[in-house]
C-alpha cells in the first residue's frame, strides 16, 4: 500500500441537494449540492459541487478550497 | 438443524403511537411489553429471554427489576438499526431452538419529540454511523435522508425509476394508515400532494421520509411446542434471516451503493420457509423512505434490479391490491419505531386480527428491517400450518392429559387448516385455470 496524489479528476458516481438543515452546522448552508465522484485513480470522494445541473457520469474536477479552521473538497465541471 | 418453525409470535404490543408523548422511552418500552406479554397469556415473571431494540432504553436488568423476572435465561442486543426488530426474531428462534429459554421478550420504546437531538445530531451519537461522523458530515452529510438520497439518484438515473413511483409508495402506505385507528397520518393524500410536498434531500421530498413519532412496540417469541398454551393463533416464524451489504458503514465507499444486506439474507429466508414470493400474501416492508420499498422488493427477488419502480406502479401495494404492503400505514404513515411496528402488524394480519385493514386470506407474509446504512433483516410468517400438526399430534396421543378447552382448540384449529388447504387448493386451481386459458 502506498500514498498517490490524486489529480482530482473523475465522474459522477451520484448525487443529491440538501435542502433541509438536520445540522445546527449547516443552518445558514442550504440548499448544497454534495457529489459522489468516482476518482480516476480509484477510490470514490465526496465532495460540495459548484456548478449548475449534473448527472451521473458527468467528467468533473475536483480541489480543495481552504477556508477557515479548515479546507473543503469542491468539485466542478471539467472545462471543454 | 433448520430454525425454520420452532418459534412462533405468541404475543403483540403497541401503545399509542404519537408526536408529543408525556412519558419517557423506557416507559412506553414497558408499557408495549406489558401488552405483548399479556396478550401471550403469560405472566411478566414467565419472560426468560429479552431482547430490548435500540441502545439507550432498557437493558437486561431493567427487565428483571420491572418485571420481577426469577430467573432470566437470555439477553441479547442488536445494534443495526431499523434492522434490529427482524434480526431480533432471528436472534430469539436461536435460542428458542438452541433451548436456551422459552419466551423471548423484543421490546422498542421511543421520545424523539422530547429528545434534545433531532435525527441530524442522533444518529451520530450511535457508533455504527462513526465513518459517516467522521468523514461524511463535515462535508453536509448529517442524516438518513442525505445519506440514501444518492442511492436513489442513481436508481433513477440508471432505470428509470420516477418520482410518480415514489409517489405510488407514499400513497399505499397512506391509504393503509387511513384503516388503521393507531396511525398518526389520518388525512388521504395524491400524487399531486406528494409532488408538492417540500423538498428534503433531492430526489426525496417531505412525502417520501418516514415520520418522527414517540411510542411504543413489542412481541413475544415463543418456543413453539407452547403455542397450544396460547390465546391467540400463533404465528410461526418459518424463514429467517440477516445480511449485511459490502462497505456496512459506508453507502459512499460500496462498490454498488444502491445494494442492500437484504439481498444476501432474502434467499436464505425463502429457502428456509420453503415458500415462493407467489405464496406471500402480505408484505410489511421497512420503509424508511420510499424509495427503499422499491429498492427492497428488487433485493428480494419480488422483480428484476431496477424493476422496482414498474413493480409497484400498478397498486399493487393498496389496499386490496396483489400483495398489500405495510398494512398497518408503516413507518411513512402510522409511526416510527424502528420496524417493531411492522412485525405486529404481520402477526396481527396472519391472526385475522387486523381489523378493517385485514388483508383476505393471509396465511403467509413477509416482514423486512432495513437498518442504518443498509443492514438487513427478513422474516416470512406462516398462520396454524404447525398448528394443525402439534394439536392433531397432542390431541390423537390417548395417554395424554388432554383439556377439555385443549381438546376443543384442536378440533378448531383442525377444522381451521382444513378450511386454509381447500381455500388454498381453491386458490391454487384458480390460478391454474387463468394460466391456461391466458394461452
Amino acid at each position: 500500500m502506498k500514498w498517490v496524489t490524486a489529480s482530482g479528476k473523475g465522474k459522477i458516481h451520484s448525487w443529491t441537494v440538501a435542502h433541509h438543515p438536520y445540522h445546527p452546522a449547516f443552518v445558514t448552508e442550504v440548499p448544497y449540492t454534495l457529489v459522489l465522484v468516482d476518482l480516476v485513480e480509484g477510490p470514490r470522494a465526496m465532495g460540495r459541487w459548484n456548478g449548475d445541473s449534473l448527472k451521473i457520469g458527468d467528467e468533473v474536477q475536483g480541489k480543495f478550497v481552504v477556508r477557515e479552521g479548515g479546507s473543503d473538497l469542491i468539485f466542478s465541471p471539467t472545462a471543454d | 438443524m433448520s430454525l425454520s418453525d420452532k418459534a412462533c409470535v405468541s404475543g403483540v404490543g403497541e401503545t399509542v403511537y404519537t408526536r408529543k408523548a408525556e412519558k419517557s422511552a423506557f416507559e412506553l418500552q414497558l408499557e408495549a411489553s406489558l401488552i405483548a406479554i399479556r396478550d401471550a397469556g403469560l405472566d411478566p415473571k414467565e419472560i426468560d429471554g429479552v431482547i430490548p431494540i435500540g441502545l439507550v432504553t432498557g437493558i437486561a436488568e431493567d427487565f428483571i427489576d420491572n418485571f420481577g423476572i426469577p430467573d432470566l435465561r437470555f439477553s441479547a442486543l442488536i445494534p443495526h438499526g431499523g434492522a434490529s426488530p427482524a434480526m431480533a426474531l432471528q436472534c430469539a428462534t436461536l435460542a428458542i431452538a438452541g433451548g436456551v429459554c422459552k419466551h423471548v421478550l423484543i421490546a422498542f420504546g421511543r421520545n424523539v419529540s422530547a429528545a434534545s437531538a433531532k435525527a441530524g445530531a442522533r444518529i451520530h451519537q450511535m457508533p455504527q454511523f462513526h465513518y459517516v461522523t467522521e468523514f461524511e458530515l463535515a462535508t453536509g452529510m448529517a442524516a438518513p435522508a442525505q445519506i440514501y438520497a444518492p442511492m436513489a439518484r442513481r436508481h433513477m438515473e440508471l432505470y428509470g425509476t420516477t418520482i410518480e413511483h415514489f409517489a405510488e409508495v407514499s400513497v399505499a402506505m397512506r391509504e393503509h394508515a387511513l384503516l388503521n385507528d393507531n396511525a398518526i397520518m389520518k388525512k388521504p393524500i395524491t400524487f399531486e400532494d406528494h409532488h408538492n410536498s417540500r423538498m428534503i434531500a433531492d430526489p426525496f421530498r417531505l412525502f417520501d421520509c418516514s415520520l418522527e413519532s414517540d411510542g411504543g412496540a413489542a412481541v413475544v417469541v415463543s418456543a413453539a411446542d407452547r403455542a397450544t398454551d396460547m390465546p391467540h393463533r400463533p404465528v410461526y416464524i418459518s424463514g429467517v434471516a440477516t445480511g449485511h451489504p459490502d462497505s456496512p458503514a459506508s453507502i459512499t465507499q460500496r462498490p454498488n451503493i444502491a445494494s442492500l444486506g437484504l439481498g444476501k439474507a432474502a434467499g436464505r429466508a425463502f429457502e428456509m420457509a420453503g415458500v415462493t414470493h407467489d405464496d406471500i400474501d402480505v408484505a410489511e416492508v421497512y420503509d424508511c423512505f420510499t424509495y427503499a420499498v422499491i429498492k427492497q422488493f428488487e433485493e428480494m427477488g419480488f422483480c428484476a434490479a431496477g424493476e422496482g419502480g414498474p413493480f409497484v406502479a400498478d397498486g399493487k401495494l393498496r389496499p386490496g391490491g396483489a400483495l398489500p404492503t405495510n398494512t398497518h400505514g408503516g413507518l411513512l404513515s402510522q409511526a416510527h419505531v424502528w420496524g417493531l411496528n411492522h412485525i405486529v402488524e404481520l402477526v396481527r394480519q396472519l391472526r385475522g386480527d387486523a381489523g378493517r385493514a385485514q388483508v383476505s386470506h393471509a396465511e403467509i407474509g413477509l416482514v423486512t428491517g432495513y437498518g442504518d446504512m443498509g443492514d438487513g433483516g427478513i422474516a416470512i410468517c406462516e398462520e396454524d400450518k404447525i398448528y394443525e400438526r402439534t394439536c392433531s399430534e397432542t390431541c390423537s396421543d390417548s395417554n395424554s392429559n388432554v383439556t377439555t378447552l385443549l381438546g376443543w382448540r384442536c378440533k378448531w384449529a383442525t377444522a381451521a387448516a382444513i378450511v386454509w388447504r381447500v381455500r388454498r387448493a381453491a386458490t391454487l386451481s384458480a390460478a391454474l385455470v387463468r394460466s391456461v386459458l391466458q394461452r
